[in-house]
Parts: C-alpha cells; structure tokens; sequence
C-alpha cells in the first residue's frame, strides 16, 4: 500500500482509480445517497414528487442519470422564498451535525448559503492539488483563500500535515505575504487573483523589492476566479513561478490543473460529473463544450443532486498524462453570461485574451455590458491604468475596439474606466465580467 | 533523568497577532491551544443559556484563525450554527443579508468596519442587531453601546490572546489556566502558563486596561480586562 511519504500523490488509490472502479465507486455513493435525501431534504423530496421519482426507481448510475431531476440556482432560491428556508430545502440535518454555513461570493445577488458538514469537501480535494504541486506533511503554504465567508478551516488540513499560513486577500496585505514568504518560506501560494497580481507588480515597482527572491521557496502559484489574462500570466511568471488554474465545481468542490496543464483535475469521487447538453439531458461527446451538471457525493449535509451550475465547460475523460484518471475540464463561461452579437456566440472568455495588449490596460479588467442576450454590437466597459495612458482616451477607445474587432470580427464599442473605480463594481477581488448595465 | 524534558507542539497553522505597534505579525499555533481556548469560551457562553440549534453570525478575518477559531468551534461545540461574513466594510451586504435570512441569536466579532459598511449601505445598526447578543471589537463596542436597545459585549484580541464578556457585562474574560494576567502601570502584561508554539513571556501587549481578578457574577473566575 501506498504511504504518505510515496512522491507522486497524496491519495494514489482514488487518484489513479481505473475507470471501471471509480464509476463502482460513484455507484455505491450514489444508492447510498438517494433514499437519504429523498427522506431528508425537503427540496428534493418536492422535486422528486412533483416528476414522480422515488427511491425505488434508483437501482443503478445509469437510473440515477435518466430519471432524477435537475435542480438550479432559481430552483433552490425559489423553495427558500416559498418557505422562508434559509437553505433552500438542501439541509438534510441540523445543528449539531450541521456545523456551519458557508456562502457563495454573491456576485449575482444575495449570497446563496451553503451549509457546512464536519468535513471539508473542497479541502479533501485541495489536499491531493497542493501535494501535487510539491506541499509535504509539515511544509508550509500560503492560504490566501478570498474571503473568510467560508469560516475557518486551518485545522482540516491536519490529516495531511500541511500548514497553512493565512494571509487576508487583499492587495493591502502584499508587503506582509512578501514578509512571510521569506519568514516561513511556504512551497506554494494558494490562491492570488487579479487584483493580488496589479498590488505585487505594484509594491514591486515601487519598493523595488525582489519578488523572485522573495517568492524563491514557491513551487506553484495557484490562480482562480476567472480564465488568466495572458498579460497577467507574463508578470507572474516573472517572479520565477509556475502558475496552476482553478475553477470552482458547483461551489461543491474545486478543478485544478496539474503539471502537465491540459485541463483541470474534476474529482470524481467527490462530485459525479455530467457533461450535457445546456438544454436537455444529453450526454455530449468526449472533448466537446457542455454544461457542468454535479451531484455532491460526500456531501451528508446539503448535497446538491444533479445541479446545473449554469457554467460551460470542455470536458474530457481521457486519463490524463500525470497519472490521474479523474475528468477534466476547461471552463468556457456561464450560459447566462453568453451573449449573440450579430448571431455570433461571445464569451468573457473570448475577451480576455486581447484587452491586456496595451499598457494602459494591462490588468485585463473588464465587463460585457448585456442588457439582452442578442445586441447589434458588443458594448466593453474597459478598465485602464491613468498613468500608463501615451495619448488621449478616446484613442484608446479606438485601438482596443479596433483590435477586438479585428480579432472577433464583431461591431465594439468601447467605454473606458479607471481600474480603480471598475473594481469597486463588484465584490472585492473578483469584478462581474458581464453586467447588465 | 528522563528522556523527554520537553515537548514542542506542532503548529497546524499559522495566524496573525497585532505586536504593540500594531503591526502583524505571524503567529504558528497547535490544535491544543485551539482547544483549550475553546473551553475557555465555552466557559463564557455558558452563562448566555443559549439554545442548541441558534444560528450565530461570526464577522471576522480569514487570517484571525488563532483568535477566532476557538470562539467558532465553541459555537460548533455548543450545538449552534455559525454563519460567516468578512469584518470588512465591503461584505457588509453579507452581514446584512445573513440578518434577514437567519433568526440569529448572537452576532460576535463586530468591528468598526463592518458598521461602516453597514452605514454605507444605508442599514442600522440599532435595527439589524435589536433582540440579539453583540460581542462588539473594540473599535465597535462604544458605537454600539450608544444604542439603548442593543444587548453588547466586549470581543478582544490581546497580542497573542482573546477575551470575550460574559452575561454580566462586567469586562471580558482571559483564560486563567493559559495565561498569567498583569496590570502593569495600567498596562495588561501576559506570560503563557502552558506551553505554545510560540512563547510569551511577561509581554506587554500595550493594551491600557483595568485587570479585576476573582469571582464574576457570571459565576466564571477567569480574569476580566476591562479597557481604560
């Protein structure tokens, strides 16, 4: 049997599962689960009801995937407005077996809550993800998680012998995260995002300080939120860093990249993964685009049971070359961001790769203004630097829409914004990439 | 002579205290130190009575866990449930929204900037928090007091250490059996009594504060510090 000081993963069993056994696996997780949300949560219990599903007509995967029907967001605020029940109808249990809630970034409107077990689901992920990366029993990381929304969570790294060091994320915080980089020398930085990226370029222009030096110990630098600017990829690794994307599961769980960075690790034991068709529920193809559907597996506390999350993804099942046999994706966008300009599908994805290529707009900010899914022309609110602007902004108005309509082929217009005023348009660090206004 | 004199607790993780200066600085701490602090809490939220199953709103830091965590897995311990928002001035529409959405019994670690943010949004204090308890952080304690509806405790950090008020209202509590409480010229001075993963010894934590010793009406003996 494998040991905890073997190199190359933290949980080789489940990591490398063959195909075969893994969907055994989900199997038995999901039987198991069925009749005890059926009995628990009231959500289920009315959905199931209401397309006449019971337990007994669960007898195999392939029964779970063809008869249980889907839950959403709006399917979940509208039980919790119905009821006046805080959870939506997902809580199976309360206090004391329900710890905690937890809630989601609330970037789209009032944060939804999600109830928190004993356990850690997205931690058990994040353990084989930072073990990865290089993190051993009594290593250290940086824990810069975005928020604190989530409550406390140091002491679940125990069973790994990781030590998290917790920073605030914030780019207020970037002279002590330099402080403790070379105080406590952690093996990887978990996570930084844009707003981290602009205050260490910054505090490094300005100082005069050596990031490379500072961050030397760093094996890996773990960014999420949103895709990475190609600009933003320049300047990190510059400080000598190999950088690792991540996407949230569902809010259920995490996706991570490994070394061979060809899409995101989805953990198949922790969440069953569907990849189908955004209006139906239809399978699509090995590789192809399709809509993350997930069902929390280890979840005994608020599982959600198959919930379209809404998000994009490719997906594939090929085993990816680091060993691993577990799904993997790349993120796309949300379906309700998507937006038909002159019938032609735009994303923020397709964006990101172009509006950091002036200086003035290097910190790839920006939003799709969408009042309506089809427009005539894409409207960009566009955020940029003052003191890097070498004209007038209406010349940089027409350069950014001249090269994003060169490259999309697709009307633009353009409006710009100081990169301070458009973060103040959001949650802090991390901006809404399409807005209705 | 035996051959262990000495152990050394392992950190699982490490924090943030704010130095005489008020600057972090970085803190490693054990599951034990967790632990014992979280009875020493308990020891404080027992004389509240409350009800297994409340729900109790924690504002605080995602770098606070050495302080902050003990009070939240005292909560857990207690059977309630802790619902989480950022003490910062811009998740004040959380704290608000979680409000609404929970019959809260308590709300603890309540900071300036969160009353700020609350401010900015237009919400009041005095409505948001009337019927249930507040374990206000210092730069919030006053502010909150001014409201004759609001039923307010003190939360402290102290360097290294935490103090929450009880029942009483009479000055926030230290844990006796981890640390030796001094009032030096009107100055609170810690030393631990048990070991750390950091020690501390006769540190004086620029806090100006009256230190009582002896009994509460809470019924608790753990020293109460209350601010000068």
């Amino acid at each position: 049997m494998a040991t905890i000081t073997d190199d190359q993963f933290f949980d080789p069993t489940v990591e490398t599962m063959p195909r075969a056994e893994l969907e055994k696996l989900q199997e038995a997780r999901i039987l198991q689960l069925v009749p005890y949300v059926y009995e628990r949560s009231p959500l289920v219990r009315d959905l199931w009801e209401q397309h006449g599903v019971t337990p007994d007509d669960i007898k195999s995967l392939a029964d779970f995937k063809a008869k249980v029907p889907f839950m959403d967001k709006d399917t979940i605020r509208a039980y919790r407005d119905k009821h006046n029940d805080p959870y939506g109808g997902l809580a199976c249990v309360s206090a004391p077996h329900l710890r905690g809630v937890g809630f989601t970034s609330g970037t789209t409107g009032d944060p939804t809550p999600l109830p928190r077990p004993e356990d850690n689901a997205v931690v058990n992920g994040l353990k084989r993800e930072l073990w990865q990366i290089g993190v051993r029993a009594n290593d250290k990381f940086a824990y810069m998680l975005f928020s604190f929304r989530d409550g406390l969570n140091a002491d679940r790294w125990m069973d790994c012998g990781m030590i998290p060091v917790a920073v605030q994320h914030s780019p207020l915080e970037i002279p002590y995260l330099v402080k403790i980089s070379r105080e406590h020398r952690p093996k990887a930085l978990f996570m930084i995002s844009t707003p981290i990226i602009m205050g260490l370029d910054a505090y490094q222009k300005k100082s005069g300080d050596d990031l490379r030096e500072a961050f030397s110990s760093i094996q890996g630098v773990v960014f999420g939120g949103e895709p990475m600017s190609p600009n933003l990829r320049k300047i990190v690794e510059g400080w000598g860093l190999e950088i690792f994307e991540l996407s949230s599961l569902g809010d259920l769980a995490t996706a991570m990249e490994c070394k061979a960075h060809d899409g995101m690790h989805t953990w198949e034991d922790i969440a069953l993964i569907e990849h189908l068709d955004p209006n139906d529920n239809i399978e699509m193809p090995d590789g192809s685009r399709g809509e993350l559907v997930v069902t929390a597996l280890t979840d005994d506390v608020a599982p959600f049971i198959r919930y379209r999350t809404d998000d994009l993804i490719s997906f594939t099942r090929q085993p990816c070359t680091c060993g691993r046999t577990h799904g993997r994706m790349k993120p796309v966008g949300r379906k309700g961001d998507e937006m038909l300009i002159g019938g032609r599908s735009v994303l923020p994805i397709d964006i990101f790769p172009f509006i950091g290529d002036f200086p003035e707009t290097r910190s790839g900010l920006f939003q799709m203004i969408r009042p309506q899914r089809e427009m005539d022309a894409l409207r960009l609110r566009v955020g940029f630097d003052p003191d890097e602007l070498h004209d007038d902004e209406a010349a940089l108005c027409e350069r950014i829409s001249s090269k994003l309509q060169s490259e999309l082929n697709i009307p633009i217009t353009v409006e710009l914004m100081s990169n301070e005023a458009l973060l103040k348009l959001g949650p802090p660090n991390k901006i809404p990439r399409v807005s209705k206004s | 002579m035996s051959q262990i004199t000495q152990t050394t607790l392992s950190p699982i993780a490490v924090g943030r205290y704010l130095n005489v200066d008020g600057e972090k600085t970085s803190l490693p701490y054990s599951l034990m130190e967790v632990d014992r602090s979280r009875r020493a809490i308990l020891r404080v939220l027992n004389t509240f009575h409350f009800r297994t199953g409340a729900n109790i709103l924690i504002t605080s830091l995602f770098d606070e866990g050495a302080h902050m965590m003990p009070f939240e897995r005292a909560v857990m311990t207690y059977g309630m449930v802790a619902a989480s928002a950022d003490s910062t001035p811009w998740d004040a529409k959380r704290v608000e929204s979680i409000v609404r959405m929970f019959a809260l019994s308590g709300a603890a670690g309540i900071s300036g900037d969160v009353l700020d943010g609350l401010a900015q949004l237009g919400f009041k204090p005095e409505e948001l928090f009337d019927g249930m308890k507040v374990w206000a952080r210092p730069d919030a304690y006053e502010r909150l007091k001014a409201f004759p509806n609001l039923d307010v405790y003190r939360w402290m950090e102290i360097g290294p250490a935490v103090a929450v008020e009880c029942s009483q209202g009479a000055g926030a509590h230290i844990d006796r059996f981890e640390w030796n409480v001094e009032e030096i010229d009107g100055e609170v001075v810690l030393t631990n009594r048990l070991n750390r993963c950091v020690e501390f010894k006769n540190y004086h934590t620029g806090l100006k504060a009256k230190v009582h010793n002896g009994g509460c009406d809470c019924g608790n003996p753990d020293p109460r510090i209350i601010p000068a």
